[in-house]
């Protein structure tokens, strides 16, 4: 598409629905084109939810939200709260449409969040991880080394998501850990081996290749790290992005590591790190950043509770949640995630705290 | 079985095959009487040892407001006037295992047994919070400065769930308190108890306000923003986790567009009463709050959903009665509110279910008070308070006197005089007439 053609389908009728995300750059589009291409398909999103899951609809009925009035802008399109979803299975598709439902990895006891997919939605998922990591990895497929077991792509959680994703994008994956996520130190060696020095491509969750690759006194130049997850397990740790860096890219030689940021909750949320440490939102993805007590918009610059908003759900309505991670926006389609919010220590009567005690 | 770790009066532990002669321990009497000098001495102290705590735990200074002197001493009156042919002493050994970091809870019922003469063995669980630690490094430096006789009557255990150090405790008590949910009460129950023991239990109970239309709608804006001041000190401690933390609010008298503009005002003047205190509580709380909230709302039509603030969600149209909307069962606290409307006063009993504990009322006419509290009395609810004293600790909880309780009444029937004895036998035809002239005490 020559830019004009871009302008002319942003700015006309043609971006309507999900796929029609596709057409549009990853990452150049203007803030202002991006924001009226996302909006005319979250709004069409939100109809269309209501329309095929009742609970959703009673949701927004309850909050008063008119089904004669589209949001004009990000902040007014309205949300969930991402706990629904290790309450209710919300499905915007008949069973026998189902996929797979993903489960969030929750600890241990905790709730896990329940997302329905069908086809259609678990194929944008992989276009959207393809064309996420296309900016970073070229048109080719490079090797692959997935820090994470071979069971893990045939489960349900987060990891598995993450996993599935990736494997499309390498060219012959091979599986860095066995079963007992445990380092298979001969697999490895035989992989670094034929691939050292070109590149290629090493995807896992932050902190299993910390806890396994960091230490493990291996050579992996050449290799762009991927990794996804979250800092918070490292955090307990002391470690942090800077470190992480330190070790893998000064010590173990990797050639770039950028993070991503996304949740189960959310197909299409693939935020990646760029050059500059910052996250990016692609242009079917969008964050917002809301003030943790009066919930308002919160101004650029200024911490808030993430709202992550993507144009690819359409099994279930997840377009536009509420998430518990606190986070900058620092210009439009640029953030940085702080963390999750403090949960205090449980109070009260009840026995499920009792039995957290 | 495992052992336990002795908090106070010193730090020890106790291993597991030390745990029966630790216990026999514990079952030995005390020589306090209630209201012991040595006692009120040790609670001047502890006074001030809370008060210097509570800038970083605040539910502290309601603590220590409440053990103040001349509090005290109004409490020892009534029940020296207690006109019951009766003589309180210690009931001897009290085991207290209190609920998750509601910690006052447990302070206040500690302090009156303490008050009333009792050894109270507390047991806390295995991770303290920030406001039990504080409460107990309080208690540890006033007991710095307390008589021995007073130190030995306060011990505090840690253990993780194991009910056969439960049981090992259990044996050496003469009462045994419990509060939890059902299941935590039911479980705990079932540990043995010596036959000359008793149980008494507190499961899980709920609170409403209950706001007369007319009072509120007569509130100038000064008055407004004092029972949203008060409707926050009631929901918001403890994250509006407590079982006297209002987590309703039932509009009396009132409906259509009237209560639309009254609600929209008080609930503006909660929030702005949330901004001026700047700390409604955590925004996790909050946000599971909305994530509840959305949950119900999900369930079925006719139902609103406000989530005005991450620390305020309102859901109007609850059914209350009966729980029929499972509202108490699920409720996580963090600022959630049911919304419930009924045209008059004689409509409000319907709501209440056995688990209410705690009516707090605005605007209720004094003349209708009496019978309200007996209709929502018979219903379940244990005390009826006025807004902004939900929280108010007092000897009467969940509808028993602790002081009763907390304390064996040694029955002394007043002996009669030679004269009444004659009289007495006579017949009951004079009985009457002659205790009505003699004005002496009734026989028992």
């Amino acid at each position: 598409m020559t830019r004009d053609d871009v302008g002319a389908a942003v700015a006309g009728t043609s971006v309507r629905v999900p796929d029609d995300l596709f057409a549009l750059p990853v990452y150049d589009l203007p803030a202002a084109e991006r924001a009226t291409a996302l909006l005319a398909v979250l709004n069409g999103l939100t109809d269309r939810h209501r329309d095929a899951c009742v609970e959703y609809d009673r949701v927004l009925t309850a909050s008063a939200v008119a089904r004669s009035r589209p949001a004009e802008t990000l902040a007014e399109v309205p949300w969930l709260p991402v706990g629904l979803f290790k309450r209710r299975l919300l499905s915007s598709v008949p069973p026998d449409e189902v996929l797979r439902v993903l489960t969030s990895s929750g600890t241990t006891g905790a709730a896990r969040s329940r997302i329905v997919l069908d086809a259609p939605t678990a194929q944008r998922q992989a276009k959207a991880l393809a064309a996420v990591m296309g900016t970073l990895l070229g048109p080719r497929r490079l090797p692959l080394l997935i820090v994470d077991a071979p069971s893990t792509a045939r489960g349900a959680s987060a990891r598995t998501a993450g996993v599935l994703g990736m494997l499309p994008l390498g060219r012959r994956p091979v599986f860095a850990l066995d079963e007992d996520l445990a380092l298979r130190g001969d697999v490895v060696d035989e992989f670094l081996d034929a691939h050292r020095g070109q590149p290629f491509l090493v995807f896992g969750f932050t902190w299993l290749v910390w806890t396994r690759l960091a230490a493990s006194g291996r050579d992996f130049s050449g290799g762009i790290l991927v990794h996804g997850g979250g800092w918070k397990a490292l955090a307990d740790q002391a470690v942090d992005a800077a470190t992480f860096a330190d070790v893998l890219v000064g010590e173990r030689g990797f050639a770039g590591a950028r993070s991503y940021y996304g949740m189960v909750e959310q197909v299409g949320g693939v935020h990646l790190e760029d050059e500059s440490g910052l996250l990016r939102t692609p242009a079917f993805a969008d964050v917002l950043a809301r003030h943790p007590r009066t919930l308002a918009p919160q101004p650029l610059g200024e911490p808030g509770l993430l709202q992550v908003f993507s144009g690819l759900p359409t099994s279930y309505p997840g377009h536009s949640l509420l998430t518990e991670d606190l986070g900058v926006v620092e210009e439009p389609g640029r953030f940085h995630v702080l963390g999750r919010i403090p949960r205090a220590e449980a109070r009260g009567c009840s026995d499920v705290l009792a039995a957290a005690a | 079985m495992s052992g336990l770790r002795q908090l106070l009066p010193t730090a020890r532990d106790v291993p597991a095959e030390d745990l029966a002669a630790y216990a026999a321990d514990l079952a030995r009497p005390l020589d306090l009487a209630p209201f012991d000098p040595d006692v009120l001495a040790f609670c001047a102290l502890l006074g001030t040892e809370l008060r210097r705590r509570s800038a970083e735990e605040p539910e502290l200074a309601a603590l220590a407001f409440w053990l103040r002197p001349a509090a005290l001493a109004r409490l020892r009156a009534e029940i020296e006037a207690d006109p019951s042919p009766i003589t309180r002493v210690p009931r001897g050994t009290v085991f207290a295992i209190p609920p998750a970091n509601v910690d006052t809870v447990f302070a206040y019922t500690w302090l009156l047994s303490l008050l009333l003469g009792n050894r109270t063995v507390l047991r806390v669980p295995g991770r303290a919070g920030t406001q039990l630690a504080a409460l107990v490094e309080a208690i540890r430096a006033a007991l710095g400065g307390a008589s021995p006789r007073v130190v030995l009557a306060t011990v505090v255990v840690s253990y993780g769930h194991d009910d056969d150090v439960t049981a090992a405790l259990s044996d050496a008590c003469d009462l045994r308190i419990v509060w939890g949910g059902d299941e935590t009460v039911r479980r705990l129950r079932a540990v043995p108890l010596p036959a000359s023991a008793r149980d008494l239990s507190f499961g899980n109970r709920s609170a409403m306000a209950l706001l007369v239309a007319d009072a509120v709608a007569a509130l100038d804006p000064a008055g407004l923003a004092d029972l949203a001041r008060k409707m926050v000190s009631d929901a918001y401690p403890f994250d509006q986790r407590a079982c006297s933390s209002p987590r309703a609010v039932v509009w009396c008298g009132v409906d259509g567009p009237r209560l639309e503009r009254l609600r929209r005002s008080f609930w503006d003047a909660v929030a702005a009463e949330l901004v001026r205190r700047d700390g409604g509580g955590s925004t996790a709380t909050g946000l599971d709050a909305i994530a509840t909230a959305a949950d119900l709302v999900a369930t079925r039509d006719g139902l609103h959903l406000d989530a005005m603030r991450a620390d305020l969600t309102v859901v109007g149209g609850v059914d209350l009665a009966g729980d029929a909307d499972g509202w108490r069962r699920a409720h996580p606290g963090g600022g959630l509110f049911a919304e419930a409307v009924v045209g008059d006063l004689a409509a409000v009993p319907e709501l209440i279910v056995r688990s209410d504990q705690t009516l707090t009322v605005f605007g209720v006419p004094d003349e209708h008070r009496p019978a309200l509290v007996d209709a929502v009395g018979r219903r379940g609810i244990d005390r009826v308070v006025p807004v902004g004293s939900a929280l108010t600790f007092s000897r009467y909880w969940d509808g028993i006197d602790l002081l009763v309780e907390l304390t064996r009444g040694v029955h002394r029937p007043v002996a009669r005089t030679p004269q009444q004895a004659e009289r007495g036998s006579g017949a009951a035809r004079s009985a009457t007439a002659a205790s009505t002239a003699q004005g002496s005490p009734t026989l028992s």
